[in-house]
C-alpha cells in the first residue's frame, strides 16, 4: 500500500507546501499531483461511510472541485489541507444522508469490483460482517462516524485526527471511545 | 473508571494492538477492565476490517480529468489584476484602463515585439483584453486564431534573429516524409520529434495543437510538450440533427463516442468540450445539457495532457504530470471507421483528458459546522 499522506507530509513538507503554491496558481502538474496524492485518502473515507460506489466517486470528485474555489485562501496551507479535504468530505457525506433519509442496501455486486485486497474466496465469507458493520456505522452520530473513519479507514494518528476534526487530543480520545462503545451496542443489538 | 480514564486505557491497548499484541495478552495487563476492552477492541477490529476499499482506476481518472478541466476554466477567468474584490468587474475595469493608460502607441509599438522581448507583456496582455471582451464562441475562435497565427510568426522571427528562447504555439499538425524521416509542421513552423512525441504525435495528425518548445538559434525549433487543444464551447444549441451541432454559430460532428449527459434540445443551453480537426470542423468530445460552463468528462480522449507526450525537459515549464502506476491509457478518438478524423494514420493509445463542473464554496475546515452530536469535546 503507498505511503499515506500524512507520512510523505511529514517527510517532505516544504517540496508539498511547494505543490500547492504552484497548485494555487493553476498549474496542471502540481494540481494533477495533489489530485493523485489526495483522492485515494477521500475515497477511502467516503467508501467506508457510503456503500453506493457512484456516489462515492461523484462525492470524492466533488471535494476536489470545491478544493478549486478554496485554493486561493492564504490560511490553506500544506497542513491544513488534509483537514480541509476530510472536513469537506464528511460534511458532503452527511448531505447525502439528509438526501437519502433511507440508508440503501449494500450494492454488493459494487464491492466485488473493487480492488479490496480480499481474495474472492474470502469475500463471500466476510460480506455478512461488513454489511453488519456498516449498518451499524450508519447509526452512530456524525461525530462518531467520523472519528471512526479517520482513525480506523485512514489510520490517522490522535494528533492527525484531533487536527482535522478541530478537536483536542483528549477529546477525540473520548469520542473514539464512545463511538467504539455506541457501534459495539449496534452490533449486539443487531444480532 | 471515569469516562477519561477509560479512553486513555483504550488508546493504549489500541496502540498496542497495532504494534501485533495480542488481544489476550493486552487484555491479561487489565484484569478488571478486561471485559469492557474486549468489547471495545473487538468493535474497532470489525471497524479497521471494514477498511478496505481503493478507488476504482476509472473513477479516478474521471475525477482527475473534471478537476483539471474546471482548474483550467477558472484559470482562464481570473482577472490578470490583483483586485480581488472585484471579480468581473475589475476584468472589465482593467481591461479598460490598460487600453487607455497604456495608449494606442504603446499597443502599436509591442505589437512588433517577440517573446523575451520588454513589451511581449503588454501585447499578450492586451490579446487576453480583447478575448475577455469577445462575443459568442465562433468570435472567441476567430480572434484565438489570428492570436495563435502571432505566435507562430514570432517563432518564424526568433529562428530567423538566432534568438533563443522559450516559445509555445498552435496550429494544425501535419506531417511529410522528407529525406526519409518525419518532417512535422504546425502553424507554418516546421519541427522534428523523436521519441515518445514521436509515437504519439501520429495519433494528433490533422488536428489542432498546442505546442510548447525552445526555439534554438537558427537551428530551429525542439519542440518538448505537444497536445490536443480542448475547445470549450459553452451556448444555445441552434440547431442538431443526427451527425452535428451548431452552437453559438460553431458547428460540432458527433462521433459514435461522444459522451452526453442529458438530452440537447434547440434553443436550450448546452457545453461542449471540443477538439478542432479542420479549419471549420469541430468534432465533439463531450457535451453536458443545460450548463453554460464545462461539460461532462469525456472518458476517451486522444492525447492529451500526458507524459508521453514530453521529451526530456530542457524548459521549466512542463505542463504534464507523471502519469501513476494505475493510469490507464485510453483509446483515441477514432473510434468509428466511418469517422475521416485525421489526415494521418494514427495507431497509438491516447491518454488522460481534462474535464469539469464547478462545485459551490465550502469555507472554513471543510465547510460549515454540522449540527450533529459532538462527543468529547
Amino acid at each position: 500500500m503507498s505511503v499515506p499522506p500524512s507520512r510523505l507530509m511529514d517527510a517532505g513538507s516544504t517540496d508539498l507546501s511547494d505543490l500547492l503554491q504552484r497548485a494555487k496558481r493553476y498549474e496542471p502538474q502540481a494540481l494533477s499531483a495533489l489530485h493523485e496524492m489526495f483522492y485515494p485518502l477521500v475515497f477511502r473515507y467516503v467508501a467506508y461511510r457510503i456503500d453506493d460506489l457512484q456516489a462515492c466517486e461523484d462525492i470524492s470528485s466533488e471535494v476536489f472541485l470545491r478544493l478549486l474555489k478554496s485554493l486561493k485562501r492564504e490560511e490553506l496551507d500544506i497542513r491544513s489541507l488534509r483537514a480541509w479535504l476530510l472536513g469537506t468530505a464528511h460534511h458532503l457525506v452527511q448531505d447525502y444522508y439528509r438526501w437519502n433519509y433511507r440508508h440503501p442496501v449494500s450494492p454488493l455486486e459494487h464491492h466485488q469490483h473493487l480492488p479490496n485486497g480480499h481474495n474472492p474466496a474470502e469475500e463471500a465469507e466476510n460480506r455478512l460482517s461488513h454489511q453488519q458493520v456498516r449498518v451499524a456505522l450508519q447509526r452512530l452520530t456524525a461525530d462518531q462516524q467520523h472519528v471512526l473513519t479517520l482513525r480506523f479507514s485512514l489510520e490517522l494518528s490522535l494528533q492527525e485526527t484531533a487536527q482535522t476534526m478541530n478537536k483536542s487530543v483528549e477529546a477525540v480520545k473520548v469520542l473514539q471511545f464512545r463511538a467504539l462503545a455506541a457501534l459495539r451496542r449496534q452490533l449486539e443489538g443487531s444480532r | 473508571m471515569k469516562p477519561a480514564e477509560i479512553a486513555q486505557l483504550l488508546e493504549e491497548c489500541l496502540q498496542r494492538m497495532q504494534m501485533g499484541e495480542t488481544l489476550e495478552r493486552i487484555l491479561a495487563d487489565y484484569p478488571e477492565q478486561a471485559e469492557e476492552l474486549r468489547l471495545l477492541l473487538d468493535g474497532a477490529r470489525l471497524a479497521q476490517a471494514n477498511a478496505l476499499y481503493l478507488p476504482p482506476t476509472s473513477g479516478q481518472q474521471r475525477s482527475r480529468a473534471q478537476f483539471l478541466e474546471e482548474a483550467a476554466r477558472q484559470a482562464r477567468s481570473q482577472p490578470k489584476f490583483a483586485f480581488p474584490q472585484l471579480r468581473f468587474a475589475s476584468l472589465l475595469l482593467s481591461a479598460a484602463i490598460l487600453m487607455l493608460v497604456v495608449g494606442f502607441a504603446l499597443t502599436l509599438a509591442s505589437g512588433r515585439s517577440l517573446p523575451g522581448q520588454p513589451l511581449y507583456g503588454v501585447k499578450r496582455s492586451v490579446e487576453e483584453a480583447q478575448l475577455a471582451l469577445s462575443g459568442d464562441a465562433l468570435a472567441r475562435i476567430r480572434l484565438e486564431d489570428t492570436f495563435d497565427q502571432r505566435r507562430a510568426e514570432e517563432v518564424r522571427q526568433l529562428i530567423l534573429s538566432g534568438k533563443e528562447q522559450p516559445v509555445e504555439f498552435s496550429g494544425f499538425l501535419t506531417r511529410r516524409i522528407q529525406d526519409g524521416y518525419n518532417q512535422w509542421s504546425a502553424g507554418g513552423i516546421d519541427f522534428t520529434l523523436s521519441g515518445d512525441l514521436q509515437r504519439s504525435a501520429g495519433s494528433m495528425g490533422g488536428a489542432y495543437v498546442d505546442i510548447r518548445g525552445f526555439v534554438r538559434g537558427q537551428q530551429g525549433l525542439e519542440v518538448t510538450e505537444m497536445r490536443l487543444r480542448l475547445y470549450q464551447i459553452g451556448g444555445i444549441l441552434q440547431a442538431q440533427n443526427e451527425y452535428e451541432w451548431t452552437v453559438e454559430g460553431v458547428r460540432l460532428r458527433l462521433p459514435s463516442l461522444a459522451e452526453l449527459d442529458g438530452t440537447p434540445e434547440e434553443g436550450k443551453p448546452i457545453s461542449v468540450t471540443a477538439i478542432r480537426v479542420g479549419e471549420n470542423d469541430f468534432l465533439a468530445l463531450s457535451a453536458r445539457v443545460g450548463r453554460l460552463n464545462a461539460p461532462a468528462t469525456p472518458t476517451f480522449t486522444p492525447n492529451l495532457i500526458t507524459p508521453t507526450l514530453t521529451q526530456t525537459p530542457t524548459s521549466p515549464h512542463t505542463l504534464t504530470p507523471t502519469p501513476s502506476p494505475s493510469a490507464t491509457l485510453r483509446p483515441q478518438v477514432t473510434a468509428s471507421p466511418d469517422d475521416d478524423l485525421y489526415k494521418n494514420n494514427t495507431d497509438d493509445k491516447g491518454g488522460d483528458d481534462s474535464g469539469g463542473k464547478g462545485g459551490d464554496d465550502s469555507g472554513g475546515k471543510g465547510g460549515d459546522d454540522d449540527n450533529d452530536d459532538d462527543d468529547g469535546d
